[in-house]
């Protein structure tokens, strides 16, 4: 069973989502401002849900300070939809995030999906029906082999090890960059994207990759 | 000695009666032709005058300039007119920069209460939509899907005006940039995937807009569109040297004359409306902050016009 912990200063939020979270067997402690979710710490977390804005502190700094011992996922629960602060958060170590009001089917999902790590066998990562090979570069759909180009492969590679994690545009820019070796446009970035979607298609007539506009990308399991 | 004398006298008297002659020459000239002499030394002035008046407008142009731009000027000093004139500008300039001050200053106070208020709605709101979600869990009744649904109109209520306050307070800081018309019609695609969109752009143009909030206002309508009948949607693309034009027409049956005058007013909803009301006010908002127009017609179907300058003409925004 995994355990939860949830930083969040509203008593009622807090509660409530402490409830929802038992109801689905998960383990969950709470704690209601900065100071308290250190000690929390002390004991084993799978995954932290952190408020932006405490009390007594920035979430944004507090979430740095976390992964600076820790790697357990960090979801940030915002208030606003300001995606200067949200980008920041997730520059700042920050995997996920969910934009309140959220209901309980999103968050539950951002959760799930923040927890399942993706099967990684001998550098072959399994995935819905996906088999990506990191070794030889190939990729397969239903066991039918897809041409992708350097740099699709790059982008598709971290996306399926984020495994729900958002990668923010600046992230995936500068590792285009790093490939081409030159200063890339941000369209660039779009247009990539656009060519592993068409690559990939669909599943289960689901798309395998989410926007999230101003921010950036994710895998959506 | 006294020819010598003669002599003399002769000759003061020659250059005297030449002076005279002159004299009288010139006099008898000038009143002969007094209308063309007052004419030419008039024309003079005139030109004279221009020239000062010249001087004057280059300097009230500078002045206006400087205003605009924001910058200092000099003032002439002296007790003249142009003076007087100088002295006043300056006052007025700093003046308006003052205002200027001072209402950008109260809009950015606006903005801060609107962020305040709509992070105190929000977080009793998600308290709210978790714990009916929770007793919905528990219990089917048809009261709690009742405030679940109210509050789901809350949120979208609170998210809307939280835009056009934000679009109303000018405190914008819209970020210009080109962008390929398909890819933003993809990406609006992409977020209205569970209204099985069919769009058919004509022609793919290259755009300068705000990404952010250009996307906003396209997808705002398009989705007026959609949510009314779910019929294929053309977007026709015109450009000349100035403008450029984008009609979105669907296949429906177009609007009721009735709603024609009002689509775009705040709150207003025609008749089986889900929404907010907000949606094509948010639109035309955020089209005229990109300078341009819309207008919506009935043409074989539902048509948005949307005119937007070529922002590429112009220098400064």
């Amino acid at each position: 069973m995994k355990k939860i912990l949830i930083v969040e200063d509203d008593e009622s939020i807090a509660d409530s989502l402490k409830e929802m979270l038992e109801n689905r067997d998960y383990i969950v402690e709470v704690s209601y401002s900065k100071k308290e979710t250190l000690e929390k710490l002390n004991e084993y977390i799978d995954l932290i849900l952190l408020d932006i804005q405490l009390p007594d502190g920035n979430g944004i700094s507090l979430c740095k300070e976390i992964k600076e011992k820790y790697e357990m996922p960090i979801i940030f629960l915002s208030c606003l939809n300001d995606e200067e602060t949200i980008v920041r958060g997730l520059n700042e170590g920050g995997d996920d995030y969910v934009c309140k009001p959220f209901g309980i089917k999103e968050l539950c999902a951002r959760i799930e999906c923040n927890l399942r790590k993706v099967t990684k066998q001998q550098g072959v990562y399994y995935i819905d029906d996906l088999i990506i090979d990191t070794l030889k570069h190939k990729v397969f759909k239903d066991n039918k082999e897809l041409e992708l180009s350097t740099i699709t492969f790059a982008l598709l590679r971290a996306l399926v090890e984020g495994h729900g994690r958002v990668l923010t545009r600046d992230y995936l820019l500068m590792l285009i960059e790093d490939i081409t070796g030159h200063v890339v446009e941000d369209n660039t970035l779009t247009a990539h994207l656009k060519r592993l979607r068409q690559t990939l298609g669909e599943y289960q007539n689901r798309k395998y990759i989410e926007t999230l506009r101003g921010v950036g990308y994710r895998w959506k399991i | 000695m006294e020819n010598i004398k003669k002599e003399k006298n002769n000759h003061v008297c020659l250059i005297i009666s030449i002076v005279l002659m002159i004299v009288v020459e010139i006099y008898s000239f000038l009143v002969s032709n007094i209308f063309n002499v007052f004419i030419i030394t008039s024309i003079l002035f005139y030109f004279l005058e221009q020239k000062n008046k010249k001087k004057q407008m280059n300097y009230l142009i500078q002045c206006c300039d400087a205003i605009i731009e924001q910058k200092d000027f000099s003032i002439i000093d002296g007790e003249s007119k142009e003076s007087l004139l100088s002295n006043k500008l300056f006052l007025l300039n700093k003046r308006y920069h003052q205002s200027l001050k001072a209402i950008k200053k109260e809009q950015l106070k606006l903005k801060d209460y609107i962020e305040d208020i709509s992070h105190q709605l929000k977080t009793p709101i998600t308290s709210i939509r978790i714990q009916t979600e929770l007793l919905l869990e528990e219990n089917q009744n048809e009261k709690l899907y009742a405030i679940e649904h109210q509050i789901q109109r809350i949120q979208l209520l609170v998210n809307d005006l939280q835009t056009i306050a934000l679009l109303n307070s000018h405190n914008i800081q819209y970020c210009f940039k080109e962008y390929d018309l398909e890819m933003l019609i993809d990406e609006i695609e992409e977020d209205l995937d569970y209204l099985n969109p069919q769009i058919h752009l004509n022609k793919n143009i290259k755009l300068l807009c705000d990404e952010k909030w250009f996307i906003e206002a396209l997808e705002n309508i398009i989705k007026n569109c959609l949510e009314k009948n779910s019929t294929p949607l053309s977007i026709f693309v015109y450009e000349n040297e100035t403008t450029l034009k984008m009609i979105i027409q669907d296949q429906g049956n177009g609007f009721k004359e009735k709603d024609l005058p009002f689509l775009f007013q705040r709150f207003y909803r025609g008749e089986n409306s889900k929404g907010t009301g907000l949606g094509l006010y948010i639109a035309k908002e955020i089209i005229e902050a990109h300078h341009g127009f819309i207008k919506a017609y009935n043409q074989q179907g539902a048509c948005f016009e949307i005119v937007l300058p070529q922002m590429k003409m112009k220098k400064k925004i």
